[in-house]
């Protein structure tokens, strides 16, 4: 059979030999007419009627066909009629053999399909180059017709794919769309759109827009481009089509119409949107992230600089939150934000819309900067809200409130009611910062102080925040953390009777486990102290001391004391004592488990506050220790009327001794007071054997220092004890020539006995 | 075999072939649409004219005897259909005037219902005997 459309490309063809099907009746005419055409190099395939040229073609199409219009039984016309309706028969360019003058022949030959007529007068078996041109023009455009069809075809094909199509537009005549363009709108080929029946496809707002923007194309006779929303209710879902068209001008330089192509770009739009959804908003909770924030403060900025108003930027960050992250799991912490957001969105007029082309076309109104508002996570367990527009801050400051009241309605994840507080800190533009940095920062600032001040709060940013550098704001919430987290841990250093060699005492010295490094209190116990954060923590150094003699007791029956460092704020506190009380109590060991100390400078700045503490704490069987001391201005009256039972030798005088002879008198000095008022004295920061020695020789009987033990994990001390003082392996038990400890190492028990 | 078909041409030209526009019997044939034929095969290998003027020849007396049948069936259409093939034929090997004769009966048949008048079907049938006989000599020759 035949096939609609050649394999080999019309240039091939035209190299090779056209074939030519002839049909005539009269044998003596298509013998003629057979060998002209031969001799002008066609291949000719004769047949002596109607029947035989259609059978002719059904083995095989030629490249033009012969018709002689009269002929017995299917005449010209009715074999070509024939011809048009069989497969690739409709693309096989037909001449018409016609008598002369017989124009009603030539119409019929039209309407049958014929590509041209030939007349047949007296002498065109006598004028063959007349036959032969017209057969090759018919070639000619024969194949042109074909490549034209063969790349309308393919770009059909490409359209349909593309889900392009083409159209036109005619001032006079309309609209008119390819089928490719046709099934763009969903519309099977065949059918006619108006113009009016597709702007009835554009929703009505968007119409609008469209057909103001036709209308200034059309008066401009601009070229047109154009992303067209359409939502014809039988279409499914919304859709988007690009439109660019150009316009036609007819000789007069008058524009006549349009010619353009059109492209279903639903999905690239999608795509789009999506990408700029991810680039614009938080993946977990949906909310506009830190860029759509930032994008949105500049924006609202801008209105405020241009309408005079303020702004506020309120920076929301979750107490503890790694808290629970940590114990129910990240999946847990991830819905425990999710509902947070959702909490925190409600609590302004949060808009959702990607603003970014919105925003910057026209008909705005004057309030738009409203639409900016929002909620946005920064990351992690932080978030800002922006109020583009506050009367002052006292908005600001409802919002914040409102934010930390929605937050007291347990949060249940992971089949538990989680409690989540939250610290906000509040910036108002103009007054707290020109641009969007500074308010960050700002907003940053205030929110720490909340966090210092012991969290669950608001407050608004003020010059007197401002010192507080970045670093140690830093530190401070990391200390915040390091507590939740259990960061923090004691070691102890072991007190030392020197002459009895045992243990009589430990004290508590705390470290920060802060990322891998242990960080001594010296870098982060002034900042405690200074934030407030020493209460809690000094609060937790009392528990844990509780809990760890309670461990001892039953490892090897400490009943010794462990002396926790306190500042002078604690002892201010009313309920510092029940709280000592509740932590032995619930640990079961005795009060006297719990010693305190202060230091010299602390405890006579305090005085007179901390005294009614002392006494309290003294009735309840815990021992006070005066830390540092020699090196404050005591009042010594007053030292004979505390309630103190140790005084703690400054290290700087037993560093000094054998070197400056001051410092062996200032100890003899203490000696002799301590002991006449019945106090214990404890020389700290003991390193070396000679130090030992003279110590001992001033009369100092228990010590604490590198020499026998820096301070170690509670772990750490029971090995001690095990190896140092047990197995008596350490240098100080046994010196040279110093038979004195000899009979202090018979009394030498520490528990176990 | 085309020594023969040239000769044929030779015969054509020379002996029984009127010049144009000459009296009925002797124009039977016009020699120049004959020898134009012959351009078609210039070296004679497909012995087109015999080839032509045979089949002319058959179809000639088989038209001759649809034509009698025509006449005696009043068939006006029949008529006009062997008019028209006789009148591309004839034309084709030169048999101008029979050519020209059938054009007006085929006119004739087209415009009216009528048959032609019995004077020109006989002028007609007296043309193409006179062709069938020069057909028949040159084939002879």
């Amino acid at each position: 059979m035949s096939t609609p459309i050649p394999l080999f490309s019309p240039d091939e063809q035209a190299h090779q030999p056209a074939r030519v099907l002839l049909a005539d009746d009269d044998p003596v005419t298509l013998m003629i007419a057979a060998a002209a055409l031969r001799e002008r190099g066609f291949i000719v395939r004769e047949a002596d009627s109607g029947q035989a040229a259609l059978d002719a073609v059904a083995e095989g199409l030629p490249d033009v066909i012969l018709l002689d219009a009269m002929m017995p039984g299917l005449d010209g016309f009715e074999t070509c009629r024939a011809l048009r309706a069989m497969l690739g028969g409709d693309n096989v360019p037909v001449l018409m053999l016609t008598g002369l003058d017989d124009d009603a022949s030539i119409t019929r030959a039209y309407e049958a399909g014929a590509s041209d007529f030939f007349v047949k007068t007296q002498q065109w078996t006598q004028q063959w180059s007349l036959l032969e041109g017209r057969l090759r023009y018919l070639l000619r455009a024969s194949r042109t017709r074909l490549e034209l069809e063969r790349s309308k075809a393919k770009l059909a094909r490409a359209q349909d794919l593309a889900r392009m199509g083409s159209f036109e537009w005619r001032r006079q005549g309309g609209l008119a769309l390819s089928p490719e363009a046709l099934r763009v709108f969903g519309m099977p080929s065949g059918e006619r759109l108006s113009m009016h029946g597709l702007l009835r496809m554009v929703p009505a707002e968007d119409r609008r827009v469209l057909v103001r923007m036709l209308r200034s194309t059309l008066e401009h006779g601009s070229v047109l481009t154009a992303d067209i929303p359409i939502n014809p209710n039988w279409y499914s879902g919304d859709h988007v089509v690009h439109v660019e068209a150009e316009p036609e001008f007819n000789e007069q330089g008058q524009m006549v119409g349009y010619t353009g192509v059109l492209q279903d770009v639903t999905d690239r739009r999608v795509a789009e949107d999506k990408i700029r959804h991810l680039a614009n908003f938080d993946a977990l909770t949906g909310l506009p992230n830190r860029r759509q924030l930032l994008w949105r403060a500049e924006r609202a900025l801008e209105m405020a600089r241009r309408l005079g108003h303020q702004c506020a930027l309120l920076l929301i960050d979750l107490d503890r939150f790694k808290n629970i992250n940590d114990t129910l799991g990240h999946q847990s912490g991830d819905e425990l934000l999710t509902e947070v957001a959702r909490r925190l969105r409600g609590c302004v007029r949060h808009s959702d819309q990607v603003l970014e082309a919105v925003y910057e076309g026209h008909g705005m109104g004057v309030r738009s900067h409203r639409s900016l508002e929002a909620v946005g996570r920064l990351g992690g367990d932080e978030f800002v809200a922006l109020l583009p527009e506050v009367g002052d801050e006292h908005d600001a400051e409802r919002v914040a409130q409102r934010m930390l009241e929605v937050m007291r309605e347990p949060i249940v994840v992971a089949g538990q009611e989680c409690f989540v507080t939250a610290s906000v800190g509040v910036a108002i533009y103009p007054r707290d910062g020109a641009g969007v940095a500074d308010l960050m920062r700002n907003a940053d600032v205030a929110m720490y102080s909340v966090k210092a001040a012991g969290r669950n709060a608001s407050a608004l940013y003020g010059p007197q925040l401002a010192g507080r550098g970045r670093e140690k704001l830093e530190l401070e919430t990391a200390l915040h953390k390091a507590l939740e987290r259990n960061e923090l841990v004691l070691h102890y250093q072991p007190k030392i009777d020197v002459r009895g060699a045992r243990m009589i005492g430990v004290e508590a010295l705390m470290r920060w486990q802060r990322g891998g490094r242990l960080v001594p209190p010296g870098e982060f116990i002034p900042l405690a102290e200074e934030t407030g954060l020493i209460v809690p923590i000094s609060e937790w150094a009392l528990a844990e001391a509780a809990r760890q003699g309670r461990l001892w007791q039953q490892s090897f029956g400490f009943a010794e004391s462990i002396a926790v460092n306190l500042p002078s704020r604690l002892f201010e506190r009313g309920d510092l004592v029940d709280h000592i009380h509740q932590v032995v109590t619930a640990q079961g060991v005795p009060h006297r488990v719990i010693m305190l100390e202060i230091t010299e400078d602390n405890l006579m700045q305090e005085l007179q506050s901390v005294i009614p503490a002392l006494h309290r704490l003294n009735e309840i069987g815990v021992e006070i220790a005066i830390d540092d001391f020699g090196t404050g201005y005591s009042s010594l009256s007053y030292l004979t009327t505390l309630p103190i039972s140790e005084l703690k030798i400054d290290r700087s005088f037993v560093r000094e001794l054998g070197i400056s002879p001051q410092s062996s008198a200032v100890i003899t000095a203490v000696i002799a007071l301590a002991r006449s008022l019945g106090l214990r004295v404890v020389a700290e920061g003991v390193e070396t054997l000679r130090q030992m020695e003279v110590l001992h020789r001033l009369g100092v009987g228990v010590m604490q220092g590198f020499l026998f033990s820096r301070p170690v994990s509670a772990i750490d001390l029971e090995l001690w004890l095990e190896q140092s003082l047990h197995g008596r392996k350490a240098p100080w038990i046994k010196p040279a020539g110093e038979p004195e400890f000899d009979a202090g190492r018979a009394r030498a028990v520490v528990g176990r006995g | 075999m085309h020594e023969n078909e040239n000769a044929l041409v030779e015969v054509a030209a020379s002996a029984h072939v009127a010049a144009p526009g000459a009296g009925v019997a002797g124009a039977a044939i016009d020699r120049q649409v004959l020898a134009r034929l012959g351009d078609l095969d210039p070296d004679g290998r497909q012995g087109l004219i015999r080839r032509v003027l045979q089949t002319y020849e058959s179809t000639l007396g088989r038209q001759l005897q649809d034509l009698a049948q025509a006449r005696a069936c009043a068939d006006v259409q029949q008529l006009g259909r062997i008019a028209h093939t006789l009148k591309s034929s004839s034309a084709a090997i030169g048999a101008t005037a029979l050519a020209q004769g059938c054009a007006a009966i085929e006119q004739g048949t087209r415009t009216g219902a009528c048959m032609p008048p019995e004077a020109a079907l006989d002028a007609l049938v007296a043309q193409a005997q006179a062709v069938s006989r020069t057909v028949a000599d040159i084939l002879a020759a």
